[in-house]
């Protein structure tokens, strides 16, 4: 399989970190940022994002703080850290409002900043990104228990040395025992661009710190006050088969969708990775999309 | 009977210098990231992790830890992890409460105020106050959660409430039921720190028992 490289690779200065961006298409062409999922990178959307530039836009492909290039964090407890660094990006490429094509965790944080900052968003495509399911948004039983894991787990993160892995595709053979639904050509792809050499062996890029956080609020009723916050046009896109992050029962989606007053399309066949398994159905979706909303 | 640390509020314009100068000796008052003499966090952004690592390497494990105003949060944290003997926390339980809805206009509303404001977005200054400090932490607690975290610190607590705190008098002592531990009430006219101080520093030698 034969994944192209991105036209363009900078690292931009947003004041109080650097970001790492992969850019397609005409830069004067309307902006649109592409967002990863939570422990990924940029580099996954090298496959769909030349087709979105295709239709006449300028795509972006970030990476978010403490993932591929992009600078470190000193926590986990960064959720709104990450909307203020997209507001930055935009006010930096000075190319407001944009569109977002975002995955998982990247889909949560467009609905923030479309929330905080709606004069910034033009409209949102969510891939899979709805937030955990009701039953993970509630404290932990045994909170003592929680808070000491999370005391370990920052000294881990701080303190310990990371495990080297021998290679490439020892990484990748990780990966894909973790997503099963991930083309191995992908899963090598995404370890590639996502592991950093080092000595003894690679490591992978994204932040251990990203990993920490204590017990905190946040709850399915603040969730909802938060999608429902969000006024520009959104399409939802969900795959319809059993998979890693795929967590949420039918009834969780579309009360989500309705939440954002979104359109929901589903991808029969496909898991979390949706533009990844089938990328001329996401696109399919995405154009009718932008030929309704933002022709 | 084993260390102190006190964790000063965040976006506190003098750091720790006013609570070292009426301390007594051998407490341990660190100026916190981006206030006074420490440089910001390399992310430069503040959450209240960082103060609770610092406070859990200095004291390991034993002692008590005291928590002012947004960082009482970081000494309860500690308190529910067994990272120490005792917990105070001054002005410390939270304000009124907010629903869902206000809470996320009221994040909204910090985030643009920091967008807004170009001090806060810049690069950290080296030393003194970071502008960035000055936005708090924007933790939303609500009823339920402060009543399941606060039952998990089993260790005594000793809550300072001065004429600054936010917590409705009324509402303090249903509040203070919730620690899973002995918790004791002390309110003061003044939020001077020798006050303070003196409260806590009596609270703590004499065995938690005012």
């Amino acid at each position: 399989m034969d994944i192209p490289e991105p036209e363009r690779a900078e690292l931009i200065d947003v004041g109080r970190t650097t970001l790492r961006t992969w850019g397609w298409g005409d830069p004067a062409a309307p902006l649109v940022l592409c967002l990863h999922g939570a422990y990924d990178h940029g580099r996954m959307f090298d496959g769909l994002a030349p087709r979105i530039a295709a239709l006449g836009r300028h795509v972006v492909a970030i990476d978010f703080r403490g993932h591929g290039d992009s600078g470190p964090l000193d926590t986990g407890f960064a959720w709104t850290l990450f909307h203020l660094d997209l507001a930055s990006l935009i006010g930096r490429l000075g190319r407001g409002p944009v569109g977002f094509v975002a995955h998982s965790f990247g889909g949560g944080q467009a609905t923030g900043v479309a929330g905080a900052f709606p004069e910034l968003v033009r409209w949102i495509v969510n891939i899979d990104g709805l937030g955990p399911p009701a039953d993970a948004l509630v404290p932990p039983d045994r909170i003592p228990e929680a808070v000491r894991q999370a005391f370990e787990r920052t000294d881990r993160a701080l303190l310990s040395p990371r495990r080297p892995w021998h290679s490439i595709e020892e990484m990748a053979a990780y990966r894909n025992r973790n997503n099963p639904r991930l083309p191995a050509a992908w899963a090598l792809h995404l370890a590639r661009h996502g592991a950093r050499e080092v000595e003894g062996g690679w490591v992978w890029k994204a932040d251990p710190m990203f990993g920490v956080g204590i017990p905190s609020e946040f709850n399915v009723a603040m969730l909802e006050a938060e999608m429902r916050h969000t006024r520009c046009p959104v399409l939802v896109i969900t795959g319809d088969q059993e998979d890693t992050w795929r967590e949420l029962t039918d009834a969780e989606v579309e009360a989500r969708a309705a939440w954002l007053g979104a359109r929901h399309e589903v991808v029969p066949g496909t898991g979390h990775y949706v533009h990844i398994e089938d990328p001329d159905a996401t696109m399919a979706h995405i154009d009718g999309f932008l030929a309704e909303v933002d022709p | 009977m084993s260390g102190v640390v006190l964790l000063h509020d965040l976006g506190a314009a003098r750091a720790g210098e006013p609570w070292r100068a009426a301390a007594p000796g051998g407490w341990t008052i660190p100026d916190l990231p981006g206030h006074g003499t420490s440089p910001a966090p390399r992310h430069g952004a503040y959450d209240p992790m960082g103060p609770v690592t610092l406070a859990r390497w200095a004291l390991g494990g034993q002692g008590l830890v005291v928590g002012v105003g947004q960082n009482a949060h970081a000494a309860l944290v500690l308190g529910a992890g067994g990272g120490c003997d005792a917990v105070a926390v001054v002005d410390g339980l939270w304000g009124p409460w907010q629903d869902p809805e206000d809470a996320i206009d009221d994040m909204y509303a910090g985030l643009r105020a920091i967008l807004a404001d170009e001090s806060a977005i810049a690069p950290a200054p080296p030393s003194g106050l970071d502008p960035r400090a000055a936005h708090g932490y924007g933790v939303y607690v609500s009823p339920a959660f402060a009543q399941r975290f606060w039952g998990a610190v089993s260790c005594p607590v000793l809550a300072v409430e001065t004429a600054t705190s936010a917590t409705p008098p009324p509402e303090r002592a249903e509040r203070l039921a919730w620690f899973g531990g002995t918790a004791t009430l002390v309110e003061l006219e003044s939020p001077d720190p020798e006050a303070v101080i003196h409260a806590i520093a009596t609270w703590w030698q004499a065995g938690l028992r005012l």
